[in-house]
């Protein structure tokens, strides 16, 4: 393989993993407080519409970015306050948000379909460090919201590792009865949890519409929410493992052009469905192993728990 | 004394359940204040109330004198009041360090990492002076460290009301001893300390007054000086209590059988060492021992859930150790396992659903591939009719019923299936005297059918009453097997807390 | 100080819920879903009512269209449903109905000269076959490593996409098939007919669904089997206790859900579009999962719910709707009833109850412990 070929899919790896990685970012906020949230897919998608509509219509790219977030932020809002106000069941309260998404998107976004953007995220090139020879060319000659992306676990690690907001995050995910009895207020802060993961998903769908894709399609997000859960899992839960997962997502997606720029006699079908394979594979094999160390399992304790002060 | 907290009328109803029913009460500075009373009394919801837990339906609350606004455990933490609840509220996955700082104002907004948080969590508690690993991760902890994180965290925190719920059912009573002095060194430093209870000895072993609730109510308030178990066992229950009569019973054939059995536990671990002992026919075997000893995994082995590593057991002569649940069943093997809700019933489930879990194989419920519905119901109607039950609807959910209800159901229909032996893994936990009575009757009536049965339980009083022998299980192992008769009771419980018993290294893997 | 208080207090309900309760909720969610887009699209008129009417019971045209629709969302919501039995989610439908009608034309063109009595009942053999195996993995993934089911079946459905375009876009691809994905016609004898009932032409698929759906409620209602299952989904510890074979009936439960969807596959296309391709299923999968979750287990309400789901996709296409959109926003409206379900079935478990302030004793056997999360089988 020639080194620009290499160089080239280094890009687009890089470029592909970074709307799950911002989602999946976003997952891991609200499952740490202990909210499963398979809205997240339908909070990418309806970010997506929202920030392509945005940005086309007012012709201003940061105006689409953040109604992106906002909408993001409303549909993860829709699952926080079914499961926290009314005790919905977390996976249909998801499942809903999501169906609801796609079907609102497909008929609203009916009129947008393969308009191209009318503005699209920046490409940054990092000074001195976009000069590196390949590697410059690989990793620093990206959409500024690139490096947002990578950006975003980092912080996220920070803020959970580091400061007295995370640690009650975490507790909130142990144990919502403890926390609550610790003086920390569970359900408000779980719901804003569930908003601020939604607009991260949101801001991750916008990186599709006016990024890597820089059109408008019907179910533009095609699972990656669904990716963004299974990068969690595959991160264990943490947030810094959060980027590799994202990348090997990325890089099994690239695979498909590597083929054909070499001209390999495999069906193109089969790289359409490497991505998803692939996570399944490494989630399957990754809890094939934590089966055989007996150890406390890495999700919060909590996760799929609902906390009614009442019931305590 | 000063009066540092005053509750007055406060009301809590759960549905049409009246829990606490205008109750009045007052703390003092510098006082162990017990709160006496038999379960569902009302004694834990008081305390919710006070700590903040829970939202009552009336009342006021002052603390200092000033009221107390019912708003959040945070607001009663900021007023001093700290509760160390039954069942601990702690971050299992978390360290001691970060439990400790969980929720606290005082936490910085940015600490810095693991490290400066574990320095910080040390010098609260190097400042209390009391000992703890802050870098140990709280699942590992033994009961007794966890229950010390729990007053930490209330004491770290300035609080100068404590409330023990229930603190001693978990511990040993070498934990309990350390407990104790605790709670009077803080009294002593002027704190005020709550202690719920249903324990008369040591209620009177510790407090300075004792209130008793019965029934949502405040039945009496007296101070410890003058007065004594049986006038306190008077309010609590309302009358006092006719022990059970126990007619002697002739002993028939050996029935079951433990030889040298170990069993693991979930983790792979030993959790009973070299078991061996029988059971006749027509007699109790009451295996003392606190909770997380062995008992669970001593109560599995003999219903079949769980398979010994080594040794036999054998009932009524058939080699069953490597048998199942059903051949258990067949047997003529009942068990009640520990927890009476997940393993015992289904609460989601319908009655008639849970009754003939044991039997829905076999006729005249089983048929073939079938489960008849008629006769499962018949089944249920003659199960519930048996053990006196008032529910007639056999199609509504075990969570319908109370939890004396729920185990009578349990209980019976465990006793349908025991023909030859009956084993009870703490029967009558958290159940109103009634029901204590009920149990304990059927239990002997059990036994006068000639049926061999094993009691485990951690209240001596109950083995006293019901058994003809006691053993004791303690870190896995039957360190006693006695006579009822003539027993030593002082003996038995100090066997309880390992207290002259060689142990080696019990809990490696064989 | 004294607590304000008001006359009326939510507070949950100790007891189980009745039929309205659980009833109400799903016909809230789903009437006022619908009604929210018709009324927001400003097409709440007369004319609406009555075209709904005619397109769904009002016509023999209509009562069969009705029933066209129903029969693949009865079959998918019941491989929904039956894991949900336990607690399991089965997503992966989508991908078991492309896998099952791949089976089913898989053995119609290997054996296309069979007759109809044999290669009919071949096919579905085949459909449920590769359904079942479709889920196998999550389901042994599941009860070996605790791997969470939701995902992988999840995952697998874009995999399925991926495997269905290879065999119609290119294995048996029409040659002269000018625009569209599909594969060539199936044999004749391949095919689920129709049969005329008074003035009604019925789908023998839609029958077929009737009946499958009829087995499953006798087998969950009346065997051992069926008993096993409602005892596991309540508390898996009771069912070990009991020396129930639990691992085995989750997979059982999972490789069931997924026969169902491969048995909806092969119904649509041998009853509907006889040739495979992307027709074969129209987020079908996803929709069963609201089918079954609305029809909260039970087998008669998920052929209640198919057959409202069926009047709400006819109620869409009276819509008139830009740009073509018609079938998302049907989707739309299953997603809103849905949601306003959710929050309606967890609403249902309050009351509100006016204060009252004298004094009772506590009744004797009243419940006395809160509802707890219990039984359900959880893991990563």
């Amino acid at each position: 393989m020639d080194l620009d070929l290499l160089t080239a899919s280094l890009a687009t790896a890089l470029l592909a993993a970074s709307p799950a990685l911002i989602a999946a970012t976003g997952e891991l906020i609200a499952e740490t407080v202990g909210v499963y949230n398979l809205g997240i897919e339908g909070a990418m998608l309806s970010g997506a519409l929202a920030g392509f509509v945005a940005t086309n219509e007012t012709g201003t790219l940061l105006l689409g970015l953040l109604l992106a977030l906002a909408v993001g932020a409303a549909a993860a809002s829709i699952v926080a306050i079914a499961v926290i106000v009314f005790d919905a069941d977390m996976v249909v309260a998801g499942l809903a948000v999501t169906f609801l998404s796609i079907g609102l998107t497909g008929w609203l976004g009916a009129g947008y379909v393969r308009e191209t953007a009318a503005e699209t995220v920046p490409i940054w090139n990092l000074p001195v460090l976009s000069d590196i020879p390949y590697l410059g060319e690989a990793l620093f000659r990206q959409p500024v919201l690139v490096y947002l992306a990578v950006l975003c676990p980092i912080v996220v690690w920070l803020i959970l590792t580091r400061t007295r907001l995370g640690l009650n995050l975490r507790a909130i995910g142990e144990s919502p009865h403890a926390a609550d009895v610790s003086g920390v207020s569970v359900n408000v802060t779980r719901a804003a949890c569930v908003a601020i993961g939604g607009a991260f998903a949101g801001l991750g769908g916008a990186l599709l519409s006016l990024g890597s894709v820089g059109s408008w399609l019907p179910n533009i997000t095609n699972g990656e929410g669904y990716i963004a859960l299974a990068i969690v899992i595959f991160a264990s839960w943490r947030a810094l493992p959060l980027i590799a997962g994202a990348l090997l997502f990325g890089a099994l997606g690239t695979l498909g052009n590597v083929a054909q720029a070499l001209g390999w006699s495999v069906s193109a079908d089969f790289f359409f469905a490497l991505p998803y394979l692939g996570t399944l594979a490494v989630v399957a094999v990754l809890a094939w192993l934590r089966t055989r160390r007996a150890a406390r399992p890495p999700w919060p304790a909590a996760l799929g728990e609902t906390f009614q002060r009442s019931a305590a | 004394m000063a009066i540092r907290v005053a509750l007055r009328g406060i009301v809590k109803r759960f549905g049409d359940l009246v829990a606490n029913d205008a109750v009045d009460l007052e703390l003092r500075a510098g006082e162990i204040h017990a709160l006496l009373g038999e379960n569902g009394a009302g004694k834990s919801t008081l305390m919710n109330v006070l700590s903040g837990v829970t939202a009552p339906d009336g009342g006021e609350i002052a603390v200092d004198g000033d009221p107390l606004p019912f708003a959040s455990p945070r607001e009663a933490l900021a007023h001093g009041i700290g509760m160390v609840h039954q069942h601990f509220q702690l971050f299992e996955g978390l360290t001691v360090a970060e439990n400790l700082h969980v929720g606290w104002d005082a936490t910085p907004a940015a600490y810095g990492g693991a490290t400066a948080l574990a320095r910080r969590a040390r010098e609260a508690v190097d400042r209390l002076g009391m000992a703890i690993d802050v870098d140990a991760e709280v699942w590992r902890l033994s009961v007794g460290e966890k229950q010390r994180v729990e007053i930490l965290r209330a004491l770290v925190r300035g609080a100068r009301v404590l409330i023990l719920d229930e603190p001693t059912a978990v511990l040993t009573p070498k934990e309990v001893e350390s407990l104790f002095e605790l709670v009077r060194r803080m009294r002593a430093e002027g704190s005020t300390v709550v202690f719920i209870s249903h324990k008369l000895p040591e209620v009177l072993a510790i407090a300075d007054r004792i209130t008793v609730m019965r029934r949502g109510r405040v039945v009496a308030a007296l101070d410890r000086e003058g007065t004594d178990a049986r006038i306190l066992a008077r309010h609590m229950f309302g009358a006092e209590i006719e022990p059970l009569s126990r007619e002697p019973a002739p002993l028939g054939d050996e029935i079951v059988r433990l030889d040298r059995v170990a069993v693991r536990d979930d983790r792979g671990l030993v959790a009973l060492h070299d078991a061996t002992f029988a059971v006749r026919a027509g007699e109790v075997v009451g295996v003392a021992g606190v909770a997380g000893n062995g008992q669970r995994e001593l109560s599995e082995v003999l219903s079949g859930m769980r398979r010994a590593t080594t040794g036999t057991v054998t009932v009524a002569g058939r080699d069953l150790t490597r048998a199942r649940p059903r051949d258990f069943v067949r047997a003529g093997v009942g068990c009640v396992p520990e927890d009476r809700y997940g393993t015992g019933l289904a609460r989601t489930e319908s009655i008639w659903c849970n009754a003939i879990l044991k039997c829905y194989r076999e006729r005249p419920v089983g048929r073939g591939v079938l489960v008849r519905r008629r006769a499962a119901e018949r089944h249920a109607e003659r199960l519930i009719e048996a053990v006196k039950l008032s529910a007639s609807d056999v199609s509504l959910p075990v969570r319908a019923l109370s939890g004396g209800h729920a185990q009578r159901l349990l209980a019976g229909r465990e006793m349908d299936v025991a023909s030859r032996v009956l084993v009870l893994t703490y029967p009558t936990r958290g159940l109103d005297i009634q029901a204590v009575l009920a149990l304990r009757q059927s239990i002997l009536a059990a036994r006068a059918k000639g049926i061999a049965t094993v009691v485990i339980s951690e209240e001596l009083d109950e083995i006293r009453e019901l058994a003809d022998r006691v053993l004791v299980l303690y870190e896995g192992r039957l360190v006693a097997d006695a006579p009822v008769e003539g027993a030593d009771w002082d003996e038995v419980g100090r066997l309880m807390s390992g207290i002259g018993i060689e142990t080696e290294d019990s809990h490696a893997p064989a | 100080m004294r607590l304000p208080e008001l006359p009326w207090r939510v507070e949950r309900r100790g007891g189980p819920l009745g039929r309205l309760g659980r009833v109400g909720p799903v016909g809230f969610g789903l009437v006022a879903g619908v009604l929210i887009v018709v009324v927001a699209l400003g097409e709440a008129n007369a004319a609406f009512f009555e075209n709904l009417w005619l397109g769904t019971l009002g016509t023999p045209r209509g009562t069969e269209n009705l029933m066209i629709l129903a029969f693949p969302l009865i079959l998918a919501g019941l491989a929904a449903s039956v894991p949900y039995r336990l607690g399991l989610w089965n997503i992966g439908g989508e991908g078991q109905i492309l896998l099952g009608a791949w089976g089913a034309a898989g053995v119609a063109f290997l054996l296309p000269s069979v007759a109809p009595a044999g290669l009919v009942p071949l096919m579905l053999l085949g459909a449920i076959a590769v359904g079942a195996i479709w889920i196998l993995v999550p389901a042994l993934a599941r009860v070996w490593f605790g791997l969470n089911e939701i995902i992988t079946t999840l995952l697998l459905n874009f995999v399925a996409i991926s495997w269905m375009l290879y065999w119609a876009a290119d294995k048996w691809r029409e040659p002269l098939s000018p625009g569209g994905v599909k594969s060539e016609r199936l044999p004749a004898a391949g095919e689920l007919g129709e049969f005329e009932a008074g003035t009604v032409t019925v789908p023998v698929a839609f029958v077929f669904a009737l009946l499958v759906a009829l087995a499953i409620g006798l087998v969950v209602r009346h065997t051992r089997f069926g008993y096993e299952l409602r005892m596991l989904g309540a508390s898996e510890r009771a069912a070990r206790y009991a020396g129930m074979p639990t691992r085995r009936l989750i997979v059982a439960a999972m490789l069931i859900g997924g026969a169902m969807a491969g048995l909806a596959g092969a119904a649509v296309l041998m009853g509907e579009v006889q040739r495979y391709g992307p027709a074969v299923s129209n987020n079908t999968g996803y929709t069963g999962i609201m089918v079954a979750v609305l029809a909260a287990g039970s087998e008669v309400g998920v052929v209640a719910v198919a057959l409202v789901f069926a009047a709400i996709t006819i109620a869409g296409n009276i819509l008139r709707v830009e740009g073509g959109a018609s079938s998302s926003l049907v989707f739309a409206m299953f997603g809103l009833a849905l949601v306003l379900a959710a929050i309606g079935q967890g609403a249902a478990r309050f009351r509100l109850v006016r204060r009252t302030r004298e004094k009772s004793p506590p009744p004797a056997g009243a419940a006395d412990e809160a509802p707890a999360l219990e039984g359900r089988i959880r893991g990563s």
